[in-house]
């Protein structure tokens, strides 16, 4: 069997709505990241209130959250950048460690 | 040493939370009616239109004299009028000895202006000893650290520092700066208008334009940039921070700067913004710009201007005249008065001699005389306001009697008044609407008929559908439904010899299906075409042509490729050779089997190796095989490892073959990764029957028609014609992305004609007879005309009806056109049918025409629910009707899809029309008479000016004064009122408008005969009956 390696990255779940979906890829392609996920069609609850996740016509009208694995100095950089968004808008960004196998998908 | 990386990030999450109050604008091949308020509809209506009105210096109501014309023509109900303002006076809570309310609306019902002034020196002491004849008592003008203040809030922290500098000194800055910032968008964001281009855009707005800009700006940016790396390199991001530093704007006020700053502008931001959001637009591909890049060259150009013009002379970053206005206040003050255009005219020329001089002694004395002269003229103007009112209601000496206190209070509830005004008579206006609708209705059931009608005819809901349906009602038995324009099936349509996708469905969405449209018809007229143009045009006229075209190998290739090495240019000349009339189409709308697929992948790549062996070896087309063509293809795609055959024939060593292939497989993409994309894309052509089956259900189901189909089903798109009109496409169909709505119709009655269809659809209980056909046509509605497409695929047995269908058509066309043309006549005059015909047909094709239909100006409703409730009202053309019938929809799933699609497109035309009516000088754009295209996709006013937003004067005013009636949206739902509170509660967007009153929102209850009215979101019913009145809405509905 082949011996794995395993590398620490940080993990950063984006949650904001579906209408920003390209600023926040656009975001995080200019930071740098090499890859994301994107969740479709979320619901939840904020300090709003609750947020229904409804598809039919509008597809701009619900919630996603954008999943990446980054190395840990563009945490910050990041999380500067989507600073002022968030000012603004309801979501929110978790923060975790994780790690990964094949780094060489995550960092250059 | 560049900023970090974060701190660029933050820059532009700045700029794209800042720029998200300005709207959209679309270009106007394909214009889009929105709200100009779209950024502001998380807030009530009320707040949204102060805080629009603020932000882009408009009006969100109409003047008071307008108001009450309408008042004088019986438009607005003057009993909700004085009831809001009872209301309003409740809230005030002032205790007056005479009834305010009376006072207010006498204000408001007998003056053109209101009778609040702004008081910004004189106070309600001054005031009330005007009014007692005495004089005005000695203050100390020692409030100097307050009026800092005020000035500080009113002045600098409103706009942008040009802006603050050119309010004070009476420079230009800001014109000077706007103009060259256009310049250098209309060269940029140019789409093919001007001959010469400007050069290298592909890197992107900002370093195009810094190539090009003059040398004060490279100058400016060295300067910035020491320290900071290459100015060659700078991005925008870092330019934005760096400029705003040295203008010293503090971090904090960096986002509303920024809006500022884009509010300026807001037609060329509102492009921009459009434009580097939308994820297929060539140009934005090819050139790209956003409002990152904008930003730098307007703060880039603001700072160079700024020190150009100011430096030395004036102070100009936010430090420096802060500093200004808290340390010098009565120098301040002064500035603001004479150059912000606020100073009192007798002692104009005094103001403007003292700052010439700039001595602080007399600029002090004048300070004192100014201030209380203009204090005594305000007082006096307002006194005289309040006794004008007061004489007119007979209480000048109640007026006079009045303590100081009691006089403030009066005061500050007329200035309080003076801001709510524009809503009480919105709401007034609208009650009067509201009246109109509801009366007249009919709740009953449809009566059971013996016989089917001869025809059924589905409209689009737009408002000049209402014409001609009561029209054709009128003359035979025809039985007509109102959809959504482009009937449910958002495709994505390519034209016969065009290469890019239209989208044909609200904006709001994205198709997912490709329709192509294909010929039979032989090959057109080569004579005049050269022989690589021969060879485009037969690669056209074949049956594989919407899959081989130029533009469409760009559908399947990429567009770098077309750019590259297909010669664009030449297709463009060819095109225009093209034959007026086109040839007999039918569009595909279903899926391509696997094989088909494959063949068609196969084709393009053939003809592209042709053209690649054309290219790059210099050899003709005649001599290149199939076998060699063969031979390549597979050697490309690695399914063979040699082609001898084109080796020999060719004469290329191994090397240079090699080369070849290499080039093949790189640059014009002939590999297996790629193909497969081909294949993806190819496949997204079509329906499958699952979905073919699927729409036409969901069709039927949402306007309730499921059953007693008639021999014809009239699918009728509808369009527009007009000559020497930048905004035809805004008289097109709103539901099919600016449009018409001709493919849409063709598109689903090929589906519902089909028989694996219908027979799926009889599964699922909807039973089409085999004598029903759907027929697709089109309503011209500057016209009238109604015509029938698609005839050649209609049985045989139809034929003989089909004489009856046109008559019928006709005459509801003339009908129609007889009852509309008088409104567009200078002078209203009775027309016979063919006289009207005719002049309709003359305003479609008379270039000189700026009016050649009124559009959907007038629009007040939204009706939805069945025909029969409003068959016998004539609504004059004034609203959307979408059947509905909510005994076939019990999981409300129909009415949801109504709400969330038409109803918020009648919304956003709605608003359109509403604040382009109001101020159709900002938020519309202006007279037609003098607009300009700019770079194809937009107007200018002049041959300089920011994109114009909105609609001409002549789309919603006559003469002047408003035609369109500027109101919300008045929608009416038919069905039991749980049933419609729940779809509207499970539709966030339609939730939100009704909670924040952007559209007026009805229900009526069929069963229960009862009609529910949401005012201020409360819910007031109200039992339907003859003497329906809008006042009698008192009783609350429970929800």
């Amino acid at each position: 069997m082949k011996h794995l390696n395993f590398s620490p990255l940080k993990k950063l779940e984006i949650i904001l709505g579906g209408e920003h979906r390209s600023f926040a890829t656009d975001l995080l392609d200019r930071a740098g990241v090499k890859g994301y996920t994107i969740v479709n069609n979320l619901s939840g609850k904020g300090s709003h209130g609750f947020h229904e996740g409804h598809l039919m016509f509008n597809e701009d009208d619900v919630l996603i959250m954008i999943i990446a694995a980054v190395p840990e100095e563009l945490v910050k950089p990041i999380l500067q950048g989507f600073a002022p968004f968030y000012n603004q808008h309801s979501g929110v960004v978790f923060i975790s460690d994780i790690q990964v196998t094949r780094l060489v998908k995550f960092r250059d | 040493m560049s900023p970090p990386i974060g701190e660029k990030l933050r820059v532009r999450a700045m700029i794209y939370v800042a720029g998200e109050p300005i709207p959209f604008f679309w270009p106007m091949r394909s214009f889009i009616h929105h709200n100009p308020l779209h950024g502001f509809e998380h807030l009530p209506f009320e707040e949204a239109v102060d805080r629009g009105a603020r932000l882009f210096h408009a009006r969100g109501f109409l003047p008071r004299s307008l108001y009450r014309r309408y008042l004088d023509d019986g438009q607005v109900d003057r009993g909700t009028l004085e009831r809001g303002v009872r209301r309003f006076v409740e809230e005030q809570g002032a205790s007056l000895p005479f009834d305010l309310g009376d006072w207010l609306v006498a204000d408001l019902t007998r003056y053109d202006r209101a009778s609040a002034e702004d008081l910004t020196i004189a106070d309600a002491q001054d005031v009330h000893a005007v009014l007692a004849g005495a004089e005005l008592r000695e203050r100390p003008d020692t409030e100097l650290r307050a009026l800092a203040e005020r000035l500080a809030q009113a002045v600098l922290w409103q706009r942008p520092l040009y802006e603050v500098v050119d309010r004070l000194y009476g420079t230009a800055i800001g014109s000077e700066l706007d103009e060259q910032v256009i310049r250098a968008c209309l060269d940029f964001f140019d789409e093919g208008q001007s001959v010469w281009e400007m050069p290298k855009r592909d890197r992107g707005f900002f370093r195009a334009w810094l190539d090009v800009a003059g040398r004060d700006v490279r100058r400016t940016l060295d300067e910035l940039m020491r320290g900071e790396g290459s100015a060659a390199d700078a991005d925008p991001e870092t330019v934005i921070g760096l400029v705003l530093r040295e203008l010293e704007v503090p971090d904090a006020h960096w986002v509303p700067y920024f809006t500022q700053e884009l509010a300026r502008l807001h037609g060329w931001a509102g492009f921009i913004r459009w434009r580097s959001s939308t994820s297929h637009y060539y140009w934005e591909q090819r050139f790209p710009g956003d409002l990152v890049d904008y930003m730098a060259v307007r703060t880039l150009l603001a700072l160079t201007l700024l020190r150009k013009r100011a430096k030395g002379r004036m102070p100009f970053t936010f430090a420096a005249l802060s500093e200004l206005i808290e340390s010098q206040p009565v120098e301040a003050y002064l500035r603001n008065e004479f150059h912000g255009a606020q100073v009192l005219p007798e002692m104009a020329r005094a103001l403007e001699d003292v700052l010439m001089r700039r001595n602080r002694g007399r600029m002090n004395r004048l300070f004192g005389a100014y201030r209380s002269r203009k204090r005594e003229w305000e007082a006096g103007r307002q006194a005289a306001r309040l006794s004008a009112v007061a004489g007119s209601l007979g209480l000048s000496d109640q007026l006079r009697r009045l303590s100081r206190d009691e006089l403030a209070t009066l005061l500050a509830a007329s200035g309080a008044f003076r801001n709510r005004e524009g809503m009480l008579w919105l709401e007034a206006m609208e009650a009067q609407a509201i009246d109109g609708l509801l009366r007249g209705l009919d709740l009953a059931p449809a009566a059971p008929r013996d016989k089917r009608p001869f025809a059924k005819a589905l409209f689009c809901i737009d408002t000049r559908s209402e014409r001609i349906r009561r029209n054709l009602e009128s003359v035979g038995d025809y039985q007509t439904y109102g959809i959504a324009g482009f009937f449910g099936v958002p495709v994505s349509f390519m034209e016969l010899g065009k290469g890019s996708e239209n989208h044909l469905c609200p904006v709001l969405l994205t198709p997912k299906n490709l329709v192509v449209e294909m010929t039979s018809a032989g090959a057109q007229d080569t004579a005049a075409l050269s022989a690589l143009e021969k060879a485009m045009h037969e690669l056209k006229e074949s049956v594989l042509t919407p899959f081989v075209t130029v533009e469409a190998i760009g559908l399947l290739f990429g567009l770098d490729m077309v750019g590259k090495t297909l010669l664009p240019t030449t297709y463009n000349h060819w095109r225009r050779h093209l034959h007026e009339s086109k040839p007999d189409t039918h569009l595909v709308v279903d899926k391509l089997g696997r094989e088909q697929a494959d063949s068609i992948v196969r084709a393009v790549q053939r003809a592209v190796i042709v053209k690649a062996v054309e290219q790059e070896l210099g050899r003709e087309p005649e001599q290149i095989t199939d076998a060699m063509v063969r031979e390549l293809r597979e050697r490309a795609m690695g399914n063979q490892s040699s082609c001898p055959g084109f080796a020999a024939s060719v004469g290329l060593d191994d090397a240079g073959i090699e080369r070849f292939i290499g080039r093949l497989r790189d640059a014009y993409r002939i590999n297996q990764s790629f193909a497969q994309l081909q294949l993806e894309r190819v496949g997204r052509i079509g329906f499958s029957l699952d979905e073919q089956t699927r729409f036409v259900a969901q069709a039927l189901q949402s306007i309730g028609l499921t059953e007693d189909f008639s021999r014809f089903i009239l699918l009728i798109g509808h369009g527009s014609s007009s000559e020497n009109n930048p905004y035809e496409s805004a008289l097109d169909c709103g539901a099919c992305g600016g449009s018409h709505g001709l493919v849409s119709a063709r598109v689903l009655a090929q589906m519902a004609n089909k028989p694996e269809v219908r027979h799926r659809l009889r599964a699922n209980g909807i039973d089409i007879p085999d004598d029903a056909w759907f027929v697709p046509a089109l309503h011209n509605t500057t016209t009238d005309e109604i015509r029938l497409h698609d005839l050649a695929l209609l049985p045989p047995s139809h034929l003989m009806y089909l004489d009856r269908l046109r008559s019928g058509l006709n005459s509801a066309s003339r009908l129609c056109a007889q009852e509309r043309l008088p409104t567009l006549e200078p002078r209203p005059r009775v027309l016979d049918p063919a006289a009207a015909a005719r002049g309709a047909l003359r305003n479609a094709m008379d270039w000189s025409q700026v009016r050649p239909e009124w559009g959907l100006s007038r629009n007040a409703y939204f009706v939805i629910g069945r025909r029969s409730l409003t068959q016998s009202k004539a609504l004059d053309g004034r609203a959307f009707l979408h059947s509905y019938d909510y005994r076939v929809d019990p999981k409300r799933r129909l009415l949801e899809n109504i709400l969330t699609g038409p109803l918020v497109v009648g919304q956003w035309i709605n608003m359109e029309h509403y604040f382009s009516t109001v101020d159709n000088v900002r938020f519309g754009s202006g007279s037609k008479v003098y607009h300009n295209v700019a770079g194809r996709f937009g107007v200018m006013t002049g041959n300089l000016s920011d994109l114009r937003t909105g609609l001409p004067a002549q789309t919603v005013l006559d003469g002047g004064a408003p035609y369109h009636q500027p109101m919300r949206l008045i929608t009416l739902i038919e069905a039991p009122f749980d049933h419609a509170l729940k779809a509207v509660e499970g539709v966030v967007t339609v939730k939100r408008l009704v909670r924040n009153g952007w559209i007026r929102l009805l229900v009526i209850d069929p069963e229960a005969s009862a009609v529910c009215l949401c005012d201020n979101g409360e819910w007031r019913r109200q039992t339907y009956s003859d003497g329906i009145d809008v006042s009698m809405f008192q009783e609350l509905c429970s929800a």
